[in-house]
């Protein structure tokens, strides 16, 4: 297919914004991967990782949300585009494919 | 977009924003930024305000990745306003075209501040670069020696003993080369093809020295010109003078008291900037299998009769080859002697300017250099703030303009980019029409100074790239402050109604006016200090009569032997008045030679000059003889002396009886010679004090002996004349002479000709100082001429309503005045400690000098401020008598 390469953390950080469905932004996914799988990342790798996802397009964002505990500033919120779902599901597909494609004896 | 915090809320630290906006793409800043913030306050909840700022620091740095770095684009996309600079220049001529005047005034004034500082700076550019010619010129140093004599007294010589050039080289490590220029005294030098006869210096030089220096060469081969002996090399003038040609390659030479020689290499004129002027040089090399070379390459370790050059390799220090020097030349010296004398190595690049201490030494100065330089840049900087008070003086013309290019956009660095265009502008016409004016000061100014300085399209382009930087460093400068105060202009109130200028200017326009006067009294008055001490200088009573005394070399044994028939003969002349004969003369260039005095009575030794000389040198120079005689005629006084008041009183003799005095050592150029036999002589005779040396230096002690005495023989003949049938009489004299030695040469001068160069220089700093005061405080009357104009336009409405009130035009030509006035008057105050502080700084190198009195400054100040009535006046009464219809008709 026609899918763009995904790196390792930008397929955990496309799966969370799929996950945070609407809330995901720079803080919540950051936090969010934390709880799910215990990885402490820098929030400037998110961010980078979330700009290079809408750059392959798998990502769209919008501004939003301030509050006075950003001094007013706005959030840019992330959702998974149509292409993006799509890539999801093809990866979720194809380790699973191979997963089961594992033969029973190589589990010791 | 920024909303403050609410109260109480600790923020993150702020350099870190700061960091964090510089770093990020601007796009991104507020979701970036916002995100921290919250994960800020988190924290703070969390761990604590210092955990939280530590965090926080960590999270910023984090961006600087080269993701976010990459995508920055040009915050402040600023096209380079070339097009508006064809506005600016257009603007900028029609604003001096439309106001020719103006214009006229300001570009005279730039132009004659830069017509002057590009003179002055070529002059001292030119002293600069002697001797900067030569490739090895960084590693080229002369050697020098430093004396401290039996009395404390410290003399620095530039020659020294022979063998230091002998064993620099070959003993040192840090010596590349070494050359000894020798003197051989004067010959006669003659062409072998036509008998010519020239009395020329016979100077020899080795090999190394052409080697060591980069004098060109026209014709020849510069490794081999001078290595053989009985060759030697000639300048194209001197060639041209002997042969006629300069074609003289092969040629030979025939020197007296040598054999021929053979011309191995032609060299082009030495240029001026060379301190070392030569036209022939023989080969060292023919002397050396002479004995009495031998003998001084294996004895002469003591005298300072060599001028020694010395090449070391780059890098090394000089210091360290001096102190080198001094320890071979020590081994071979008495200690005494070895304690007392040390070397150092001076830079040829010096040696033009900072040779002042060292005797013998002629050339410039680095102090005049300084103080030229500073003179130039003040005329400069005159002319630049002329420009600056003008242009901001008018800024009410412009405050139109400038508020509608506020209001259609224009930010404050385009208007200043505009000002400054004009200004440069400006500065680059000045330029044309300053070097025009350069080039036709030229011929008067080379003149001057002696040196031949041009400024052409074939003058180097280091310099032509000085002369640009300097107009564009005027331009710049000048309208700078316009710029600055123009474009403060506030649009609003420029487009509402005529004559808005911002506040401000006129205090500074007062403060630079002042500046301006400040500067021109103090170089009027040092101008006048200077004529004031020269006149003083050339119309002292010097203790003898200078007037019409010629001074004769003896040249020849033969002559020195037959003096007293010579002596008759020139008496017998009709319009010879006296006679004398003499070791030395007052005014002479070879320095007088000091002795070592010590009374019966006294202890130690006084230093004191001498001269021997015979019964008639009293009446000859007019010296006045206070106490005792004069010496008896013939030789049976040969012991008897006559002191000087000045050393009468050293010795503390006031009655002259016979006292014995013994001299013990003589010494020429501080080479002190102990006598053999101390001369044992006796007082007979105390004469007024008379100035030998220029009054820079004050009367030193002095003994005049009798000319039959062992230590230095006579040298001169002066002859005292009637003052009438002048230009025959001198060849008569000659005629007198030859008839006894025909081949002696006859040298002779003028005594106070001779004189009169002492002061040449001062003479010459003077003039310079008189043209500097004269410029700048014509451009300071350049500049309140326009701002007196400007402020009478001005004040056109005012001064016909005066008048049609009844005031007269002589009063109102004062009111007009008064502010200019006050402001020269507050000038002088300034002015007075400046200069009176810096004139008696240079009085002090005169031993004999003015006391500069109040008159002095006090005329500097009036000078100035006539000259300032006279500008401010002629445009107020212009102003005054103007018809108050006319001014008070325009609405």
């Amino acid at each position: 297919m026609r899918r763009a390469y995904l790196g390792e953390f930008e397929e955990l950080v496309l799966l969370t914004v799929a996950l945070l469905n609407g809330e995901a932004y720079g803080v919540s996914v950051t936090k969010e991967l934390l709880e799910k799988t215990g990885r402490a990342v820098s929030i400037s790798a998110v961010h980078v990782a979330l700009h290079r996802l809408q750059e392959k397009g798998l990502v769209a964002s919008s501004l939003g949300g301030a509050s006075a505990e950003r001094g007013g500033r706005r959030k840019r919120f992330f959702t998974p585009t149509a292409y993006g779902q799509q890539t999801l599901r093809e990866i979720h597909d194809t380790r699973n494919q191979l997963f089961d494609l594992i033969p029973k004896t190589a589990w010791s | 977009m920024m909303h403050p915090h609410p109260e109480g809320n600790p923020l993150p630290p702020r350099w870190a924003d700061w960091l964090l906006k510089w770093l990020s793409p601007p796009e991104l800043l507020e979701e970036m930024q916002g995100d921290l913030h919250e994960l800020f306050a988190e924290r703070v909840r969390e761990a604590g305000v210092r955990a939280a700022r530590r965090q926080y620091w960590f999270d910023v740095l984090g961006f600087g990745r080269p993701y976010f770095l990459k995508r920055k684009p040009n915050p402040y996309p600023k096209p380079l306003h070339t097009d508006m600079l064809k506005n600016y220049f257009t603007t900028a001529w029609r604003n001096l075209t439309r106001q020719p005047g103006y214009a006229l005034l300001n570009t005279a004034g730039l132009a004659f501040g830069l017509t002057c500082f590009l003179l002055i700076a070529l002059y001292v550019v030119d002293e600069l670069r002697y001797d900067a010619f030569h490739t090895h010129a960084p590693d080229l140093y002369r050697v020098g020696e430093q004396k401290t004599s039996a009395a404390g007294k410290e003399t620095r010589v530039a020659s020294v003993a022979f063998n230091l050039s002998a064993v620099a080289a070959p003993q040192l490590p840090g010596v590349v080369s070494s050359a000894v220029i020798m003197n051989m005294g004067r010959r006669n030098l003659a062409n072998q093809e036509n008998k010519n006869v020239f009395y020329v210096e016979m100077r020899t030089a080795p090999q190394s020295f052409m080697e060591m220096f980069d004098f060109p060469l026209l014709a020849g081969d510069r490794a081999t010109a001078l290595k053989e002996p009985f060759s030697a090399i000639i300048t194209r003038s001197m060639a041209r003078r002997i042969f006629g040609t300069d074609q003289v390659l092969g040629k030979t030479l025939l020197l007296e008291r040598e054999s021929s020689f053979r011309i191995t290499a032609v060299l082009e004129d030495v240029p001026a900037y060379s301190h070392l002027q030569f036209e022939l040089f023989f080969s060292q090399a023919t002397h050396h299998s002479q004995e009495w070379f031998r003998d001084l390459r294996n004895q002469d370790w003591h005298s300072n009769s060599f001028l020694t050059y010395l090449q070391l390799k780059p890098g090394v220090q000089p210091a360290s080859v001096a102190s080198g020097l001094e320890k071979i030349v020590d081994g071979h010296r008495e200690p005494a002697l070895a304690a007392a004398g040390s070397f150092f190595l001076q830079p040829i690049t010096d040696i033009h300017l900072r040779s002042a201490g060292i005797e013998g030494a002629e050339g410039g100065s680095i102090t005049y250099v300084y103080v030229f330089s500073a003179v130039a840049l003040l005329v400069l900087l005159i002319a630049c703030l002329n420009y600056m008070n003008m242009a901001t003086a008018r800024a009410a013309g412009r405050a139109r303009e400038v508020g509608v290019r506020k209001v259609v956009g224009a930010r404050g660095s385009n208007l200043v980019t505009q000002f400054l265009t004009e200004s440069l502008l400006v500065a680059f016409i000045s330029l044309a029409v300053a070097l025009v004016a350069v080039n036709l000061a030229l011929p008067g100014f080379n003149a001057f100074t002696g040196k031949s300085l041009s400024l052409h399209p074939g003058t180097e382009p280091a310099i032509w790239a000085g002369v640009l930087a300097a107009t564009i460093l005027v331009g710049v400068v000048s309208g700078s402050y316009p710029a600055f105060y123009l474009s403060a202009i506030k649009p609003f109130r420029a487009l509402k109604g005529a004559g808005y200028a911002p506040g401000g200017a006129l205090a500074v326009r007062r403060t630079l006016v002042v500046f301006q006067f400040t500067l021109s009294i103090v170089m009027i008055a040092a101008t006048l200090v200077t004529y004031r001490q020269m006149n003083y200088v050339r119309t002292k009573d010097l203790g003898f009569n200078q007037q019409l005394l010629v001074v004769v070399d003896i040249n020849s044994g033969l002559v020195r032997r037959s003096f007293e028939t010579i002596k008759n003969e020139l008496n017998k002349l009709p319009a010879v008045n006296e006679v004398t004969v003499s070791s030395r003369v007052p005014g002479d260039w070879k320095t007088v030679p000091q002795v070592a005095l010590r009374t019966a009575a006294g202890t130690g030794e006084t230093k004191s000059h001498f001269i021997g000389a015979d019964d008639r040198f009293l009446r000859t120079y007019q010296v006045e003889l206070l106490k005792g005689r004069n010496f008896f005629a013939g030789t049976s006084d040969s012991t008897a002396v006559i002191l000087n008041e000045t050393a009468a009183r050293a010795l503390g003799i006031t009655e002259p009886k016979d006292q014995p005095v013994d001299i013990g050592a003589i010494s020429f150029d501080g080479n002190r010679q102990e006598l053999a036999q101390p001369l044992k002589v006796r007082v007979v005779g105390i004469a007024r004090d008379f100035h030998f040396q220029s009054l820079h230096e004050k009367v030193a002690p002095m003994v005049l002996a009798h000319r039959k005495n062992p230590a230095h023989y006579i040298d001169y003949f002066t002859v005292r004349l009637t003052g009438t049938q002048l230009p025959g009489t001198v060849a008569a004299m000659e005629e007198v002479l030859t008839r006894i030695d025909p081949e002696h040469l006859f040298e002779y001068h003028f005594l106070d000709q001779q004189w009169a160069r002492f002061y040449e220089e001062d003479q010459r700093r003077e003039r310079i100082l008189g043209a500097s005061a004269l410029a700048a405080i014509v451009i300071a009357c350049l500049g309140i001429f326009g701002l007196a104009a400007y402020v009478a336009q001005q004040r056109t409405k005012e001064i016909g309503i005066r008048k049609v009130l009844g005031a007269d035009s002589f009063g109102i030509a004062a009111l007009l005045s008064k502010d200019f006035i006050r402001l020269v008057l507050l000038a002088n105050l300034f002015a007075w400690p400046v200069a009176w502080y810096a004139t008696r700084l240079w009085l002090r190198q005169f031993a004999y000098r003015i006391e500069p009195g109040w008159a002095l400054f006090v005329l500097a100040g009036g000078v100035a401020l006539g000259i300032a009535v006279l500008t401010v006046g002629y445009q107020a009464l212009k102003a005054a008598l103007a018809n108050p219809v006319k001014s008070l008709r325009s609405e």
